[in-house]
């Protein structure tokens, strides 16, 4: 399979890869019968994401998807997050027809996050 | 781009060099057809029967009972599909064919063919390893049996059948047999008389020769009766119509001459590098070795890595650094159901059959390529592991049981 330097490149060597600590939000997505998973990290502060990371079992552009909602998140403000949707990953990694279902993972992984909150430990 | 190293030679070979230059000399020198009745169409066809006595040594065969044809897919048909039209137009109905789960496509579609046009077909599974269950096979042949087909050695995991036995069995019962011998050709010695079969299909690319050209061995004695799958002319004692390639002809015969020149010392140092290989990656936690290893062909490892995704797996080992050129079990799609149907034969998961790499060595493979291919894989396997969130509870929880 042909894939887009985005998702080459990101896979080969992703900018957020692991469970970076501390985690103040986590959320994870799957298809059907684990086929790919994603789960992102979030490190929060006043109301920013400070760092996101993630882990992925999936195919390469799986891996690249979970990278490219990493390196949108980092900076980003809380309340801007769920602007994102498939479209824009879709067109981020120039996605081919039969992988546009690891938008949907990020999507799902994001969602899932927004309402997972971790609970620090202390110092 | 850095060249990739080279571990699918079950895929096609390159050329050795005496096989180059004697089509190169065949391309500049000889041109004239081999069926004219002129001189240089004479010259054409005695180069033509050198070559068929070249690739009769190789099997222990009279160089009448060479066909060509243009590969092995080729042969197979002609073979399979010869058959039962010899046998359809004999005892004016179809028959029952005998072939296993785990043969080359080559051989499965036009069996499928067959199917659809009346024919009954049983297909044989195959042990944890591979292997098909000889008694199992008896136990299935029935008065209107007509073919046996099982290759001699599996292209995804080197497998080696007990071909001996079961043309003992074919001879018994009156059945031809038909071997695909695409990747044995070569490797392994062939006596197609002390193996006892009747049709055996051979490639010229899988043992360093052109792509594009084949033969089918035909026994004349006793015979083996099937009818032609292309017409017009009548070449190939009427079995395979069309005009002779001498130059593709030539590079096989070579490439036979090659082989049968140090078979046994060739394959010795493959099956030591192969081991080597296999030594090094079965460090790696969850690694499984696919095929019986004892019944081997020297030059395929096949291995499927636990808690990797088999497109993953691919893509990482084919790129980047230090590249490989290696095939999977994984379909481009990567969709489970298409994962090889030879490793879901033995047994493996739709998963584990997916990620599965075949690593195939031939005459040019070296140690280096063993050594970076074996750090290539372990860097790679070992990196998409600790990407994985599956990957972590997975071992915690084989540490804890």
């Amino acid at each position: 399979m042909i894939y887009s330097n985005q998702i080459e490149t990101r896979f080969r060597n992703p900018g957020y890869p692991g469970a970076a600590q501390p985690i103040d939000l986590t959320g994870r997505a799957e298809t059907p019968g684990s086929a790919a998973v994603l789960q992102l990290y979030l490190q929060i502060e006043n109301g920013r994401v400070m760092r996101a990371s993630f882990q992925a079992f999936g195919c390469p552009a799986c891996i690249a998807a979970g990278d490219w909602a990493c390196e949108w998140l980092t900076g980003r403000k809380l309340v801007q997050i769920n602007t994102l949707n498939a479209t824009q990953i879709e067109s981020a990694l120039e996605l081919a027809p039969a992988k546009r279902h690891v938008a949907l993972l990020v999507e799902d992984a994001l969602a899932n996050a927004l309402t997972n909150t971790v609970t620090r430990n202390p110092p | 781009m850095m060249q990739a190293i080279y571990l699918d030679n079950a895929a096609t070979t390159a050329l050795a060099p005496a096989v180059l230059s004697a089509m190169q000399t065949q391309l500049e020198k000889c041109y004239a057809n081999p069926a004219s009745t002129h001189g240089p169409g004479r010259n054409a066809a005695q180069v033509v029967a050198q070559a068929r006595t070249q690739v009769a040594n190789l099997i222990q065969a009279r160089p009448e009972e060479i066909v060509w044809t243009s590969g092995a897919t080729e042969a197979n048909n002609l073979a399979i599909k010869g058959v039962a039209d010899f046998h359809h137009r004999q005892q004016r109905k179809p028959g029952h064919i005998i072939t296993a789960r785990t043969e080359h496509k080559a051989v499965i579609d036009p069996v499928r063919d067959l199917e659809s046009r009346g024919w009954r077909v049983t297909w044989l599974n195959v042990d944890a390893g591979g292997r098909i269950d000889v008694p199992a096979l008896a136990q299935v042949l029935t008065h209107d049996t007509a073919l046996i087909s099982v290759m001699h050695v599996n292209n995804e995991i080197g497998v080696i059948q007990d071909i001996s036995a079961i043309a003992r069995l074919a001879r018994e019962n009156d059945i031809t047999l038909h071997v695909d011998a695409a990747q044995s050709l070569g490797k392994l010695p062939i006596d197609v008389d002390a193996l006892g079969v009747d049709l055996l299909s051979m490639s010229a690319h899988k043992l360093h020769g052109p792509k594009g050209v084949g033969a089918l061995y035909v026994r004349q004695r006793p015979k083996a009766r099937l009818l032609a799958q292309i017409q017009g002319g009548g070449h190939e004692q009427g079995l395979r119509s069309g005009t002779l390639a001498p130059h593709q002809i030539v590079g096989f015969a070579a490439a036979c001459t090659l082989a049968g020149s140090d078979m046994a010392e060739e394959q010795g140092r493959i099956a030591t590098l192969r081991n080597d290989l296999w030594g090094k990656l079965k460090t790696l936690p969850g690694l499984i070795r696919n095929g019986n290893g004892e019944k081997t062909v020297a030059g395929i490892l096949n291995i499927s890595v636990e808690g990797v995704d088999g497109e993953a797996l691919l893509a990482a080992v084919t790129g980047g650094e230090q590249a490989l050129a290696v095939s999977s079990g994984s379909a481009c799609s990567a969709a489970r159901a298409e994962s090889s149907y030879v490793l879901r034969a033995l047994g493996r998961t739709p998963e584990l059959a997916g990620a599965s790499l075949r690593l195939s060595l031939g005459r040019f493979s070296t140690q280096a390529d063993v050594d970076i291919a074996a750090d290539k894989i372990s860097w790679e396997v070992n990196r998409l592991r600790a990407l994985s969130p599956l990957w972590e509870v997975s071992s915690k929880m084989q540490a804890a049981s």
